[in-house]
């Protein structure tokens, strides 16, 4: 154990440069674990989550008009193989103390369950009884209320006040979705599941339902149960049944590339820390040079020193990588809440961590070792001098092949049409990064004699002399800005999109969903204040059979008389209206989504699920929508309620009068009919949400980014200090014969400006590079996004870069001006 | 031109105080070139190094040319040393990055003096030294006995009073010892700089008017120029 021992008391001789290295194999191990462990963990939850929150029952059975007969259920409920629920939905406002609340915030779809306690639904009852035949709320919903078992719940129905008492609280669960606050119920209404037969009676609905609910007993029993239930709705009419999908892709569309962003951003992690250790352990070893000369003079081989030193950095690894495990799993945590959070996702699900342990082990233990690998071999060389010598020549031979390669790697990400492009350019960065530093210095040589003098010239000098530190130094901070001046811009450029589409398809001001639609509430809409026209159209979800494997599209009946007025999609030529016009009973035009879902061409067909069986479409044309988040098909409405045989419609589009406000006109059309009204929804709502969670997404790889950055800003003042230690007696020299404390000062505050501004100026303009490059493959829901730059953007991240660079110069600069003389000049 | 009374200096180390220089006194006349002699840690570099106002005595004062060194800030000690100290160094102390010109006008440049104004100086100072053909030469293409000629030129330029040389023949050969020694006598003589230098070198002192012994931070003999116990004090030392 002597060998270790040695190992430690030389590491504790150098604390600070010790503490740095050790800090970034840290920050790159739990930087490492932390994206994976969260990543894997979220790609594992957010499937079953799906799964559960969703689609826990395997087929659903729907009228096709608003209600029908509880006696088809009655018929079924005696299989063995599959439990069935039926169920009856209702809205109606919830009568509270709370204040300050309008009553679009009281809304409540209450569900009538004919078993509350059953697997089709699921319910997880934390507190209470789910037999007890009272109202079930869910655990968030029982927070927002402030409610406990036994208290009771009324509601302001058409038929009176009702009151039932709150018998179980369950996990929260998509069944039951609600808001989270009494603030979130302005977008979306309660949710109180209770027995059927008391929906019935509230509202005189006896002997009705709206949807029965199936799940087979065993999951090999499935298609036995789906060629029963088909032959029950054959036999059955006024009912259909769909199988329950969930289309994973379409629910979470933009996460692989935000998983793909966060991973860059962790690799940035690492790339960072290998930089460090390779800075300071080159410095420990040339500034050990002449104990390694005397160790070798009473006889140790080369071999042992390098036994000796690749010993410290063992040590230095492990410790880091275990403490880097203990922040990461903290990291992994916290990223998780996040994306779970972001992606509104409920999952109790344990973390995933094996792949984010291996990984990230390795990486804590070989990235050291590996960036030690070129310090190591000199503490084998003898001379001082040969060694200094040997070292220039190797390096500009290498350095010029390692240039071409570099470049190499830039070119091929032109190339690559995938986010993963950034890896080869930001490699090929970091190995033309030493060619594009001179250049730069050489025109900031100018710039600095002209605006700072003396600091000025001394310092470019200083940056030139040694160029490959200055340049290492700065290629890091460089790779993190061109990473967030692309993601920012990708950031904006993404919500910009977004919105420009939403607010073109959304097919008007506000999308009012009922219950059902009566004949005459159309007009009852065009009538109330604020509204300047309004339509009618039919949505459904339809089964998709796509490559042997079901898929749910939505599918829009589509009104040729007004679809000018109120667009929900946008076409390149000629006019919605036209278009709609043209279609044949047997043909259908697919949105930009599930158009590339698909796969197929124009002129070929899709194959859907229709009253009259399996039947195939024709794909006439391809739109662009962003409606309900963009994905779905177009039907005229004939051709809809032929095929689909869906009789009712429940939406409503509505076009508001231009000083109207938006809130003012859900309230106006809100108690017009109250409790009939399910949701409502504006454009301005899809933009907050579907820009909340882009944001969100971004500022986590943002984060991690900038966390980078500050510690690359660790990186700069490592440099300078060692540059210090290199020249102490220079600068003493140079007080001595006049250069006062500030122009030392503003020299090496001018030195770490120098590698910021090539950083930030050389980063920059990768990142620009990156946006251009992105742009043109990068797809908001498959629309390519036009190539842009912020320069607000560019600007702050400029100033962050150089504000770094500045922060981190100050330490070294006052170091520098308090050498004492007498110290420094003294002669050995 | 130097007055040092009462002048102590010390260190705190951590094993206790080390005493550097105890109640020293001395004189130096304008005009004069003085050597300083000791053996080795016996204190000449700290005295060189408070002379020229690179650290402050523990006690006593020291004036230089009417100034009082110890009443001085930072900064007013950093302008003294740019304009009334030329310092030497054994090692020669160039900026390895600039160019011999641009080495001697380091303070010139720090003064922020005008360009044209630099030229004319440095044109004058390289060939006060003889290296006219050098002035675009880096240091290390330059020999020692060159390097610490353009070391002194440096020491001339903001046109001081006072020249401090610590050891400025240490690292040269006889030949260059001389050529460096003549140069240092014939500033001390015809631009009438006070000289003060410290040395080994008993040769080296027999140019100057007058030899100080320091041993054990104390000033323990003086001799003048010519004179038998100048002569004496440099052979005891040598
Ligand atoms: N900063 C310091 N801290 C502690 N002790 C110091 C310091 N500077 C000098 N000394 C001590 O003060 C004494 C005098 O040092 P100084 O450099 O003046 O000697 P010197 O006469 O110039 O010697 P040499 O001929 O070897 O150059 C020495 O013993 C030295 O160790
Ligand atoms: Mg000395």
């Amino acid at each position: 154990m002597k060998k270790w021992q040695i190992a430690w008391r030389n590491l504790m001789r150098r604390k600070m440069r010790t503490f740095l290295s050790m800090m970034s194999i840290v920050i790159g191990v739990a930087s490492t674990f932390g994206v994976i462990a969260a990543v894997n963990t979220a790609e594992k939850a957010f499937p079953i989550f799906l799964k559960e929150a969703i689609a826990k029952a395997d087929f659903n059975i729907a009228g096709t008009e608003a209600y029908f007969s509880e006696d088809n259920y009655k018929q079924m409920s005696s299989r063995k193989d599959y439990e069935s629920v039926a169920m009856l939905k209702q809205n109606t406002k919830l009568v509270t103390k709370e204040k300050d609340i309008s009553s679009i915030q009281k809304r409540v779809v209450i569900t009538g369950y004919s078993q509350l306690e059953t697997t089709v639904t699921g319910f997880k009852v934390m507190e209470g009884d789910l037999k007890a035949k009272g109202a079930v709320i869910t655990d968030r919903t029982a927070k927002v209320w402030g409610s406990k078992i036994g208290d009771t719940v009324s509601f302001n129905t058409d038929k009176g006040v009702k009151t039932i008492k709150i018998t179980a609280i369950v996990r929260y669960t998509k069944d039951l979705m609600g808001p989270s606050s009494w603030n979130m119920a302005k977008y979306h209404h309660w949710a109180v599941a209770v027995p059927l037969p008391t929906v019935q009676n509230w509202f005189d609905l006896n002997g009705k339902i709206q949807a029965i609910q199936v799940k087979a007993i065993s999951h090999n029993q499935l298609d036995a149960v789906e060629n029963e239930l088909d032959h029950f709705v054959k036999s059955n009419k006024g009912v259909y049944m769909q199988p329950m999908i969930i289309n994973f892709d379409t629910a979470f569309k933009d996460l692989n590339t935000f998983f793909l962003a966060l991973y860059i951003a962790g690799f940035l992690g690492i790339a960072l820390s290998a930089f460090i250790i390779f800075n300071s352990l080159y410095v420990s070893i040339k500034e050990r040079k002449s104990e390694f000369a005397v160790l070798k003079t009473i006889g140790y081989t080369p071999g042992q020193l390098q036994g000796m030193v690749l010993t410290e950095v063992l040590l230095v690894a492990i410790i880091g990588t275990i403490l880097g495990l203990t922040v990461g799993y903290g990291l992994a945590h916290g990223l998780k809440l996040l994306i779970f959070m972001v992606y509104g996702v409920q999952s109790n699900s344990s973390m995933v961590l094996a792949t984010g342990l291996i990984v990230s082990i390795l990486a804590g233990l070989l990235v050291p070792i590996l960036s030690s690998w070129y310090p190591i071999q000199k503490v084998g060389k003898t001379s001082v001098i040969e060694v200094l010598k040997d070292n220039k020549a190797i390096q500009s031979r290498h350095s010029k092949w390692l240039g071409i390669v570099g470049v190499l790697f830039i070119l091929s990400s032109f190339f690559i049409k995938h986010l993963i492009l950034v890896l080869p350019l930001l490699i090929g960065i970091t190995l033309v990064f030493p060619y594009l530093f001179k250049l730069f210095s050489f025109i900031l040589k100018a710039f600095y004699r002209l605006i700072f003098n003396f600091s000025g010239d001394v310092a470019i000098r200083n940056l030139n002399r040694n160029i490959g530190r200055a340049s290492m130094t700065s290629v890091i901070l460089s790779l993190g800005i061109a990473m967030i001046v692309l993601m920012s811009t990708l950031n904006s450029a993404l919500l910009q999109s977004y919105e420009k589409m939403i607010n073109q398809s959304y097919g008007g001001n506000l999308d009012v969903m009922f219950h059902h639609i009566e004949k005459e509430d159309l007009d009852i809409i065009k009538h109330i204040d604020g509204v300047k026209d309004a339509a009618t159209y039919s949505l459904q979800g339809i089964v998709w059979n796509l490559d042997g494997e079901k898929r749910m599209l939505p599918v829009y009946g589509v009104g040729a008389e007004w679809i000018d007025r109120f667009p929900l999609f946008s076409v390149s030529n000629g006019s919605q209206s036209a278009l709609i016009k043209s279609l044949k009973n047997d043909e259908i035009i697919l949105d930009q989504t599930s158009f590339a879902t698909w796969g197929g061409k124009i002129g070929e067909s899709i194959t859907l699920d229709t009253i009259h069986g399996e039947k195939t479409f024709k794909v006439v044309a391809m739109v662009n929508t962003m409606k309900n988040s963009g994905y779905g098909a177009f039907m005229s409405e004939k051709n809809f309620k032929e095929n689909f045989g869906v009789n009712y419609e429940r939406n409503t589009l509505v076009i508001k009068e231009a000083q109207m406000s938006p809130l003012q006109l859900r309230e106006n059309i809100y108690s017009k009919f109250g409790g009939r009204i399910e949701e409502m929804w504006g454009p301005e709502d899809w933009v907050s949400m579907i820009g909340g969670t882009i944001t969100a997404s971004f500022s986590m790889v943002n984060a991690l980014v900038i966390l980078g950055i500050i510690v690359s800003g660790i990186g700069i003042a490592n440099t300078l200090l060692i540059n210090i230690m290199e020249r102490v007696r220079e600068i003493a020299m140079m007080r001595a014969v006049g250069v006062t404390h500030r122009q030392i000062i503003g020299m090496i505050l001018l030195e770490g400006f120098g590698i910021g501004l090539a950083a930030t100026v050389i980063g920059i303009m990768f990142g620009i590079l990156l946006i251009y490059l992105t742009s043109t493959f990068m797809q908001v829901n498959s629309l390519t996004f036009e190539f842009g730059v912020s320069w607000m953007i560019i600007a702050i991240i400029a100033l962050f870069g150089l504000a770094v660079s500045i922060i981190s110069s100050i330490a070294p600069a006052t170091k520098a001006a308090k050498i004492k003389l007498s110290d420094a000049l003294r002669y050995e | 031109m130097i007055s040092v009374s009462n002048v102590s200096k010390v260190y705190a180390l951590a094993s206790g105080d080390f005493i550097a220089l105890k109640e020293t006194a001395m004189q130096v006349r304008k005009g004069e070139f003085v050597a300083i002699m000791g053996p080795s840690g016996s204190g000449k570099s700290t005295l060189l190094q408070l002379l020229g106002g690179l650290d402050q005595p523990t006690t006593g004062n020291i004036v230089v040319d009417g100034i009082d060194l110890t009443k001085l800030n930072e900064k007013e000690r950093t302008l003294f040393r740019r304009k009334k100290v030329g310092f030497v160094f054994q090692n020669y102390q160039l900026l390895p990055m600039m160019t011999v010109g641009e080495n001697i006008a380091l303070s010139l440049t720090a003064n922020n003096t005008p360009k044209n104004e630099i030229n004319t100086i440095v044109q004058k100072l390289l060939s006060e030294v003889n290296l006219q053909d050098k002035e675009s030469a880096f240091p290390s293409q330059l020999s020692g006995g060159q390097q610490q000629r353009v070391a002194i030129a440096r020491a001339l330029a903001m046109k001081p009073s006072l020249i401090l040389a610590d050891e400025p023949t240490g690292n040269l050969d006889q030949k260059n010892s001389e050529d460096i020694l003549k140069l240092l006598s014939r500033l001390n003589k015809e631009e009438k700089i006070t000289v003060v230098m410290v040395t080994h070198d008993q040769q080296a002192a027999q140019v100057a008017d007058r030899i100080i012994v320091v041993r054990d931070g104390m000033i323990v003999e003086e001799g003048h120029k010519g004179g038998y116990r100048n002569e004496k004090v440099a052979n005891r030392m040598a």
